[in-house]
Parts: structure tokens; C-alpha cells; sequence
């Protein structure tokens, strides 16, 4: 009963919030690594960092949570006088994958997004509609990774229950 | 063996070694699997089925599918709901079923005596009729009386409902012959398909006729392409499927009903191709005559679909009722069948019937017309009439009817596409196209079906072009040539008298009658007749008889019918449960909602939680054992106002607000000065929208040059979002304002109540919690308990208090350590209800309560904060505009209500002398003050200022509660407590 696939709810995660001129965030995340990424709904990665395209721009960077620190002094986010704004938002996203062999099954009633390869490629990222909220969308090896608004963790995962096993 | 005295010993598409029971009405029946609910009952013999609407005459199954007027049911038990078309639903082990609108069944319903008084009930009776005293006084009885089916209490048991996505090239709606082949030759391209029917198994017209293809039956050729469309994993198939809406952008909502899935009860889609065909068929029309109601008259294509798909036969002695040569391939199959039909009844002249008759060994009626049906609870006989009005009585138990054919275009006009009038067909076709959709077959109006498959595969490949994909090579099936589609149109039967009950629609009790007295009274264009009759309304939405209707409007009005038009076809195209448009949004997630970290503790106190706006749950307040809701709130109220409270604000919305022009862009925003704010403090601002009302307030911080926090009210903050993102856009464009959403990124414990700074020093912090160090509208980074921290000091309540925002990381601990060290202080969590009378107390204004959107600063006694110094802030101009009319407007006061201590409902008018007549302000707020010990009250009233201190008039639905005229501020009016 239900489909074959599996929900996890990840722990923390270092996450940026990046707006501004394209040459001056190119410029502030360049010890990264990471480029920007060249087309919309796009996802750039480096060692584990990734930098997704979510708007005109307007950047996500997302890294493993032992780089927060790190990342709080290199990307000097506490200041705007540079044609960037970069805020920390780790606290603000959680994140779920899906994964299995019905992954897809789940994220085309999660969401309207067009997950066709063609239209969602490997290094696809997008925001757009999950269960009625928005909510960030990436294409991961064997399924998605998918990124809410904290305050909605508790929904989304009842959700993601309710979908999986068919129940409720 | 199980008898079944209607089925034929052999043939159709059922399966006969496969028996079910069911029950209807109460009674056990059988059938077999592949059977409907209806072909099984008149396999059974069950002829009398249901009770119409509104008059309760006696009525049977009409139809086959979907277009079924007549015959609604309620499914009982597992799986229980409401008005279903009998013909729509499959049998299974265990159906149980009653028909609707009878009472206690439909061959004794008690209701039937409104037979007797029809000529009393014409249409629009009630609204003349029920008028005095007061149609409200009615309204009950007559909502029960008329109602259909009940909606089921029970929740679908171990399955649910659930709604998903598709994408694609090619979706077509119909798998008749038309649709099959669109989605053949589509499959072979590589395009990514869906086709969708309404039926269990693909074939339309050639399961329920004797079509031969290629010199075989033609359920070969349907298996064939059904065993290719299988094999193709870019082809999605829904069958017992419902195409019933059709949206923007080619996107199709979809009802399935009986998904693969075991878990899955029905499934909703919603898809979205690059092109949209539809092979929707057509449905034939009634014929209006007589008492044409009768159970045992049905349409001729329904009669030969359970011929040829049930093996059901429903009569003995048949007679065939057209004005077109459909209805004859019906004639050819019963006698195939070697049922002996009585009759053919054919309203064209002789010389018109063509080749259709050959072979046939019927009496052919030709210019002739059935004036009347005769027989109350089944039909037993026809009377038919000549030109020359000669008459003759033909016994019968069975009369198959055909009126012509109105091609299915719901959908096509659904998408917003026209319709144009086709004399041929007596019918509206599709027209000029609004989407990027096609109509083939039948639903095109071409009813000739080796024309419409050959023009069917010239569309496809055209699509196909259009899209990038190559036409596979195709070879078209051979058909036996058959005669073109030929009618005249029939509106109704010739002969007609006054009172005769002749119905254009059926479901709806219409008649003939109903639709001229619906003229004579002025309701004379389409929309208008159907509003008056409604005619076309309820569950089939007019699918028989609706152009017989526009026909009849025509014919009075001397008009065509092309030039009367339709009504507007609307979604959905068949009824379709509510949980499959739902989906998995039911129970716990009916309603979107939000958490903060400290939710859970909230619940696990017992906390009654209420949605705060913009989705977040919070506490309405924390019951207390023994007590009141009053009385809890009272408890929590008098912790902050002599001891200590805490709550969690963290749902307040805000913003990071930076960038080289964000100091000017703040003071574009807020209607006070902002430029002189120093770095570490904040300010209470208020915004106006363009028309000068308040959007909203908060309080905005200034972090350093050109870089600020912004606060905004909990429900408002998406809208002040979207606001400021409007200004950037299009007014400021060239501005360089970042702003970035951190409500979840920081969430707050709110400490307040005079014992506020022992409960914090007694956390621990780094900062300086004196109020010399620290004053009101001061902001500290430091830490608290250890955990790093920016505290606020700005209040809500009246009274000092300290704003603790951390990391949400840290917030659970953060406010376990504050119930931990304010324990000694007595400190209480406080919930929603208590924060209103504080700030009611107060005076303070609150979103949705005093500011409703019809209030600018000046009404609510805040003139000091529109800033005369500042050149512009948006919505400034419109309220010097509006004010410079020197008209009296609503403002804010307190009332104390002489209600007894009852509180006074929020919203209640405030009427001169407490008449019944135009209001002249209302009560916004009302409350138990514990501080005035006595109910208090806030409101908006008409030149208030002025009129402090006179007694005015509330009016509480039929009483009057007099209350006097205050300041709007009952507590610390000068603010010294929340400073201190």
C-alpha cells in the first residue's frame, strides 16, 4: 500500500540568502568555488555547497552546517554597503529528500512543476508550488531535495506521510 | 441460476460467469461484472427507479451514461454519497443504493400528491407565492422538500482521495473511435499522451454498437490499439475517467475514479498539454411530447448500448420515436437481436427516409409524431398522430427516442472557445478556437464516422507538425459505408395543448409550458429562461434537453436558434466528489498552518490554539483547572499587569531591509520621520496604502546605516511584503533596497509585566537591563541564558517588556530557561486572548479589529504621526484629499457597555438611539479589564472625538445595550509603565 518511496526530513543546513548585482555576489562567494549559476531555475555545485538560481538576482547558497561559522565571517553578511546583500537564513528552511523508485509519483502531487527531464534537468532548481506553500525544488540522484519555510515543517511532513503510505 | 428477466441469453461485453449482489432500495438484485448500477436494474426488470424533482411523478432510466437525466442514487455504506447517475456506476460486491427524492420509495412516495397541484406549481412559483410575510419563513421547508441526496457523514475508509500533476503533448479527451486513433497516431510519434474517457473501457459508439472494422468486430481493432497504448510508457490512459474542466493554459481537471493504486479511493489530475483534442462524442437529445417522462421511454442510443455492452434489452414490445436516421441502426440491431419492435416512428417525410430503412421488417410511421405517452408508473401504450391528424393508439412497454445529435462541446466552450449554430445538425458546433485545442469525430459535428476517423488522422498529424514530432505512417480501419447524418429538427411534437406535461428538461421538471409563461413574463433570452426555470441546471447540467430548449425559445420567439445562443457551459461536465478536487487536503491538513518551536510546548500545557493570522497556529490562552475560559484569561491578564507573563511572538513578521536608498525607501513607506532614528533604536511607524488607509504598523529598527529590521502585524506580513516588492519594482525601480523575509529566521519570547527585568536579569544576559542602559524602543545584541540574542524593548501590553529573539535553534531552550527562572516570579504563559485585552486596555490599534481598511491615522486620534516635515510617503496625498472635504468621518473611542458585565459581540452597530436603521459606527473591541474590573470596550463612531462622554445605542441583533463615550485608552494613558 502506498508508494515506494522514502521521505526524509535532513537536519540543519548553513543557508544564505543572496541579492544583488551579479558581478559583486560573484565576486563575494569566489573563495567558494561556486560560480553563479548561467540559467534560471538552475543549481551550481562545489564540495557539497550549492548555489541556486530563485529569482532575478537573487541566489540560495546551501552548505553543510559545519561551514556556517565559516561561511558567517568569509561572506560577511552582516553588511550592506556592498552591492549585495547576503543574509543568513539557516534557520528560516528545512529540508526534506524523496527518493525511490516512485519519486516522481510523489513530487507530481506535491507540486505542479513540470519534473520531466527536459523541463527539470539534473542541475535543475526551482522554487515553486509544494502542497499549497512554496518550497524550493532540486533534482537529486534517485529523487529531489526539497527545501520549506521552517513554519511549515510539521504540515509538510504530515503531507509527505498521508502521500507515501496512502493513509489518512 | 439467477434469473434476470430483461438480459439476452448471450452476447454483449459483460462477464457472465461473474456474479454480483447488490441492493437497491432495499431489495437484493444480481448482475454481473462489467454491468452498471442501471443495467442491472433493468436486466432485473426494475423500471421505476426515482421520483422527479419537483412534481414527484414517477421516472426510470433514460439514459446510458453520463447525460442520464432522470434516474440519480445515494450509495450507502462504505464509500456512501450522494446523487450519482445510476448509468455511471459500476456494479461491485456489495453496492447498496437508493433512489433520491422519494419518500418512502419511489413506487409510494408520499410527496407524489404534488402531481395533483402541478398546475399550481409552475415555474418561478415560489418567488411569487412565498413572498409575505417573509420568505425566510419558507425558505426551510421548501430547501427540504427539494433537496437531492444527503452529503455522507462517514470519511472514505482505508483509502483517500488524491490530487497530482501531469505534463505532456497530446491529451485527448474520449477514447471513441476519434480519440483512440488521435492517441495511436500520437503515440507513435513519441509524443507523451494522455487520453482520458468517461467509461471503463475504451470504444465509445463501438462498444455500444455492432460496428464492424476491417471485416471484424470492432472490439479487435479497440484491443489492438489498447495492447500498443499499453506497451508505450509515455502514454497515460484514464479510464472511468471525468475530463470536467478546462482551464487556462490547456490545463484540464481530471476525476478519476477507480485509480490503479489500491490506497488511492478516486484521484483528481490536473494536466496540462501543448495540445488538447477533443473527441468528446455527442449526445442524443430528447423529444418533447406527452407524459415523455414515463418510465420505459428512453433514448434510442441508450437502449442500443444496453443491447450491445450489457445484453439488456429493457421491453418487450419497442417502438422507436426519431426525427433523424440514427435511431435506425438501433432498429437493425434489435431485430438482429430478434426482438420484434412494435413500431418506427419517424417525423420526417417518406420521401426523406433513405436507405436506412432497407432491410428493416418495421412498420415505418413516416410523417408521423407521437402526441402522448400513455401509462402512470410504466409505459403501456403511444398515441402517434399523422400530418393530417389522424391518431392511433400502439401498445408498447418500451419507446427509444431519438431527437438528433448535439455534439459534446462543454469543454470546448469551457476553454472560452465559440460555438457557432449548425442548421444540419439542429445543434451548436465548435467554432473559433480560444486555446491550442482540437475537436475530432462526432464532437466536431461530423457524425459520419469513416469521414471523421479519416479526418481525425489529417488533425493529428497536423498537431503533430506543429509540436516537432514526425506522423508515423497509418493505415485507417475499412467501415461498412453507412448513411449520412440526416434530420429535421423536432422541437417539439405538434398538437400541443396548455397544461400538457411535455419536459424539455427532466431533471428539472421543465416543461414546454414552463419555458412560454418564462417568456410571456419577460424572461425572454436564454440565461434568463434558465434562471427562471431552470432549465439546464442541477446535476446533468441540460445534456439531453438543453437544445431542445434553445430550440423551443426559438420557435416562440420566431427567432433561430443559432441567434438565441447557449448558456454558459460550466465545470464540472459530470458531478464530481469534492474529495477528488481536495485531494490530500483533509483533516489535519484541510487548512494550511504554521509552528513555531515553542508550538509543541504550547499543546503539551493544553493550550486551546487558534490560527493568529497568515496560517500560524499560537495559543488562544492556557486553560486552568476548574476555571472559565474568562477565568483563564483573567489569570494570564493579571500575571502581566502585576507580575510577569511571557509569550511567543515569534510569528511577527519581518524583514531585513538594506541597500544604499533603504533610509529613503523606509521613509517612503511609513508616514512619520524615520531619517533622524539612531542606530540601536526603533520607532513605531504606520503605512497607508495608495488610498491612504492604514496597511499596516510595526515597529522598525535601525541596525546601522542603511540597514533595518522591520516589523509587521502577523497577518499582514506576506501583504506588506508584496507591498514594499510593488514600490521596488515599478515605482522605485533604480532604488537599491534588498529585502529579505526573516520571520523564520528569529524567532521571540516576549517577557513582560513589571517583574519583566527580574526575570531577565535572573536568565542571565550580557546586556545592560537597566532602564538608563536600556531604554524603551532600544535594541541590544548580547546573549541571554547563554544563547546569543538581540532584545527589543518595545510593548504590546502596556508594559515594560523585553523582546528576546534568537535563532530558532535556540528558541525551546531559550524558553524552557525563561519558565525555569521565571517560576520564582510567578510567570505565566500568555495566549492570544489575553494580548487583545492588553492592548484593548490600551488603546492600541489592531489589524482586522480597528483598522478594517476604511481608517486613516487621523481617525484613529494618530494625526501626530503623519509627518508634516517629510515632502511625500505613500498614500499621504490621498488622505490631505480626502480630509480637505472637512466631511465627519468614524473615530476611535472607548465605550463602557451597560451590559452587565456581558461582553459585547465584536462588530455590533452602534445605531442612532439603537434603531434599525443606518449605523453611525460599530464596536471594534470588547473585553473584561482587569484593571477596570469591568467590561470595556473600543469602536468607531462618527465625529467620535466630539462626543466623549454622551451615552450611545449598541444594537445586539434584537437588543440595545447602551454604553457611554470614552477616551480609547483605559490603562497607564500616559505611558509611564511601559518605559519604566
Amino acid at each position: 500500500m502506498g508508494y515506494q518511496a522514502t521521505i526524509k526530513k535532513l537536519g540543519f543546513s548553513a543557508i544564505f540568502d543572496i541579492k544583488g548585482d551579479a558581478s559583486a555576489a560573484s565576486k563575494r562567494i569566489s573563495h567558494l568555488g561556486l560560480v553563479l549559476p548561467s540559467e534560471v531555475n538552475t543549481a551550481t555545485e562545489k564540495d557539497g555547497q550549492y548555489l541556486c538560481w530563485v529569482g532575478e538576482n537573487h541566489w540560495l547558497l546551501l552548505a553543510p552546517a559545519e561551514k556556517e561559522n565559516q561561511l558567517l565571517e568569509t561572506l560577511a553578511p552582516h553588511d550592506p554597503a556592498m552591492d549585495c546583500r547576503i543574509v543568513l537564513l539557516s534557520d528560516a528552511y528545512t529540508f526534506f529528500t524523496v527518493t525511490g523508485n516512485q519519486a516522481d509519483e510523489i513530487l507530481a502531487i506535491a507540486s505542479p512543476l513540470d519534473i520531466r527531464l527536459i523541463n527539470f534537468p539534473k542541475n535543475a532548481a526551482t522554487y515553486s508550488e509544494l502542497f499549497g506553500i512554496g518550497g524550493l525544488i532540486m533534482r537529486r540522484r534517485n529523487g529531489y531535495l526539497i527545501a520549506v519555510e521552517r513554519s511549515y515543517t510539521d504540515m509538510i511532513a504530515i503531507y509527505f506521510e498521508k502521500v507515501v503510505t496512502g493513509k489518512g | 441460476m439467477i434469473k434476470a428477466p430483461f438480459r439476452l441469453p448471450s452476447g454483449g461485453m459483460i462477464d457472465r460467469r461473474k456474479h454480483i449482489e447488490f441492493e437497491f432500495n432495499g431489495k437484493a438484485y444480481f448482475g454481473h461484472e462489467g454491468d452498471t448500477l442501471a443495467s442491472a436494474l433493468l436486466a432485473n426488470g426494475v423500471f421505476l427507479t426515482a421520483r422527479s424533482f419537483k412534481y414527484h411523478r414517477p421516472r426510470g432510466i433514460m439514459g446510458a451514461g453520463v447525460e442520464e437525466p432522470s434516474c440519480l442514487v445515494e450509495l450507502l455504506g462504505e464509500n456512501a454519497a450522494g446523487n450519482h447517475p445510476a448509468t455511471t456506476i459500476r456494479l461491485r460486491p456489495g453496492l447498496a443504493a437508493k433512489s433520491v427524492n422519494c419518500w418512502p420509495s419511489p413506487n409510494f412516495d408520499l410527496l407524489s400528491i404534488n402531481q395533483l397541484f402541478s398546475r399550481f406549481l409552475p415555474a418561478g412559483f415560489y418567488y411569487k407565492t412565498f413572498m409575505w410575510p417573509n420568505w425566510h419563513l419558507f425558505e426551510p421547508s421548501i430547501r427540504q422538500a427539494a433537496g437531492l441526496a444527503a452529503a455522507p457523514d462517514e470519511q472514505i475508509p482505508a483509502q483517500h482521495y488524491e490530487t497530482r500533476y501531469w505534463h505532456g503533448d497530446v491529451l485527448i479527451v474520449g477514447g471513441g473511435p476519434c480519440g483512440l486513433l488521435a492517441a495511436l497516431v500520437a503515440s507513435r510519434s513519441g509524443a507523451r499522451v494522455m487520453i482520458i474517457d468517461e467509461n471503463p473501457h475504451p470504444g465509445g459508439y463501438l462498444r455500444a454498437s455492432q460496428t464492424m472494422m476491417n471485416g471484424k468486430p470492432a472490439l479487435d481493432w479497440i484491443t489492438a490499439i489498447r495492447t500498443e497504448l499499453d506497451a508505450n510508457s509515455e502514454v497515460t490512459q484514464l479510464w472511468d475517467s471525468t475530463g470536467w474542466g478546462y482551464r487556462e493554459n490547456n490545463l484540464l481537471m481530471v476525476t478519476e475514479r477507480n485509480p490503479s493504486e489500491a490506497h488511492v479511493f478516486q484521484r483528481g489530475w490536473k494536466a496540462r498539454a501543448r495540445h488538447v483534442i477533443l473527441a468528446t462524442g455527442a449526445i442524443e437529445r430528447n423529444l418533447v411530447f406527452t407524459n415523455n417522462d414515463r418510465p420505459g421511454i428512453m433514448l434510442a442510443s441508450a437502449v442500443q448500448r444496453y443491447l450491445n455492452e450489457f445484453g439488456v434489452i429493457p421491453g418487450r414490445l419497442p417502438i422507436i420515436f426519431t426525427n433523424n436516421n440514427s435511431a435506425y441502426q438501433l432498429a437493425h440491431e434489435l431485430q438482429a437481436a430478434g426482438t420484434k419492435v412494435t413500431a418506427i416512428v419517424d417525423s420526417r417525410p417518406t420521401d426523406v427516409i433513405g436507405s436506412e430503412k432497407n432491410g428493416l421488417e418495421i412498420p415505418i410511421y413516416a410523417a408521423h409524431q407521437i402526441s402522448t405517452a400513455h401509462g402512470g408508473k410504466h409505459l403501456h401504450a403511444v398515441s402517434i398522430h399523422a400530418k393530417d391528424g389522424v391518431t392511433k393508439k400502439l401498445d408498447c412497454d418500451l419507446l427509444a427516442v431519438s431527437g438528433g445529435w448535439n455534439p459534446a462541446v462543454h469543454l470546448f466552450s469551457q476553454s472560452r472557445s465559440d460555438l457557432a449554430y449548425d442548421e444540419g445538425l439542429a445543434s451548436f458546433v465548435p467554432d473559433k478556437q480560444a486555446q491550442k485545442l482540437s475537436c475530432v469525430g462526432a464532437a466536431a459535428g461530423m457524425m459520419n464516422m469513416a469521414s471523421a476517423m479519416d479526418k481525425t488522422v489529417s488533425a493529428i498529424t497536423t498537431i503533430l507538425g506543429e509540436l516537432g514530432f514526425e506522423s508515423p505512417t497509418f493505415t485507417l480501419p475499412e467501415l461498412v459505408p453507412s448513411p449520412n447524418y440526416h434530420l429535421y429538427p423536432l422541437w417539439h411534437v405538434d398538437g400541443m395543448k396548455p397544461g400538457d406535461k411535455a419536459f424539455v428538461d427532466i431533471q428539472n421538471d421543465v416543461t414546454l409550458d414552463d419555458i412560454g409563461l418564462a417568456m410571456r413574463e419577460g424572461f425572454d433570452t436564454v440565461e434568463h429562461v434558465k434562471r427562471y426555470t431552470t432549465a439546464g441546471m442541477g446535476i446533468d447540467q441540460g445534456k439531453v434537453g438543453n437544445v431542445n430548449v434553445i430550440g423551443n425559445i426559438a420557435k416562440i420567439s420566431k427567432k433561430q436558434p443559432g441567434d438565441i445562443g447557449t448558456t454558459t457551459f460550466r465545470a464540472p461536465f459530470t458531478p464530481v466528489d469534492f474529495g477528488s478536487i481536495a485531494g490530500q487536503r483533509n483533516g489535519a491538513t484541510v487548512l494550511p498552518f504554521r509552528h513555531t518551536p515553542i508550538t509543541q510546548w504550547n499543546k503539551e500545557q493544553g493550550a486551546i490554539m487558534y490560527e493568529a493570522g497568515a496560517r500560524w497556529q499560537r495559543p488562544g490562552y492556557f486553560p486552568i483547572v476548574g476555571g472559565s475560559m474568562q477565568d483563564a484569561i483573567n489569570t494570564e491578564a493579571n500575571a502581566v499587569r502585576f507580575g510577569v507573563g511571557v509569550y511567543d511572538g515569534s510569528p511577527l513578521g519581518k524583514f531585513d531591509i538594506s541597500g544604499r536608498d533603504a533610509a529613503a525607501f523606509i521613509d517612503l513607506l511609513y508616514t512619520n520621520d524615520f531619517n533622524d532614528l539612531e542606530i540601536g533604536m526603533g520607532r513605531y511607524g504606520i503605512m497607508l496604502n495608495d488610498d491612504g488607509m492604514i496597511l499596516d504598523d510595526g515597529v522598525t529598527f535601525k541596525l546601522a546605516e542603511n540597514h533595518y529590521l522591520m516589523s509587521a502585524s502577523t497577518g499582514f506580513a506576506d501583504l506588506v511584503f508584496r507591498h514594499m516588492e510593488y514600490l521596488l519594482q515599478v515605482e522605485c525601480p533604480n532604488w537599491q533596497v534588498w529585502i529579505t523575509p526573516v520571520t523564520s529566521q528569529w524567532c521571540n519570547a516576549t517577557i513582560c509585566g513589571p517583574k519583566a527585568r527580574d526575570v531577565l536579569a535572573a536568565l542571565g544576559t550580557s546586556v545592560d537591563i537597566s532602564n538608563k542602559a536600556f531604554p524603551f524602543m532600544a535594541m541590544r545584541d548580547g546573549s541571554v541564558a547563554d544563547m546569543p540574542a538581540r532584545i527589543c524593548r518595545v510593548s504590546f501590553t502596556g508594559e515594560v517588556s523585553f523582546e528576546i529573539n534568537v535563532w530558532p535553534r535556540h528558541a525551546e531552550a531559550l524558553w524552557l530557561r525563561i519558565m525555569e527562572a521565571g517560576t520564582p516570579f510567578g510567570i505565566v504563559p500568555v495566549g492570544s486572548e489575553t494580548s487583545h485585552v492588553l492592548r484593548v486596555e490600551k488603546g492600541f490599534l489592531s489589524l482586522g479589529h480597528e483598522v478594517d481598511g476604511t481608517v486613516d491615522p487621523f481617525d484613529l486620534g494618530m494625526g501626530w504621526i503623519m509627518s508634516s516635515k517629510k515632502s511625500h510617503s505613500i498614500g499621504r496625498r490621498s488622505v490631505d484629499i480626502r480630509r480637505s472635504s472637512g466631511k465627519q468621518r468614524r473615530e476611535l473611542i472607548g465605550l463602557i457597555p451597560e451590559s452587565g458585565g456581558e461582553l459585547v459581540p465584536e462588530g455590533a452597530p452602534i445605531t442612532p438611539n439603537g434603531d434599525r436603521i443606518a449605523s453611525e459606527g460599530f464596536v471594534s473591541a470588547c473585553v473584561w479589564s482587569v484593571v477596570n474590573k469591568q467590561v470595556i470596550a473600543l469602536g468607531l463612531l462618527i465625529n467620535g472625538r466630539a462626543r466623549i462622554g454622551e451615552t450611545v445605542i449598541i444594537r445586539d441583533q434584537e437588543r440595545t445595550i447602551k454604553a457611554i463615550v470614552t477616551k480609547p485608552c483605559f490603562h497607564d494613558p500616559m505611558g509611564h509603565r511601559l518605559r519604566g
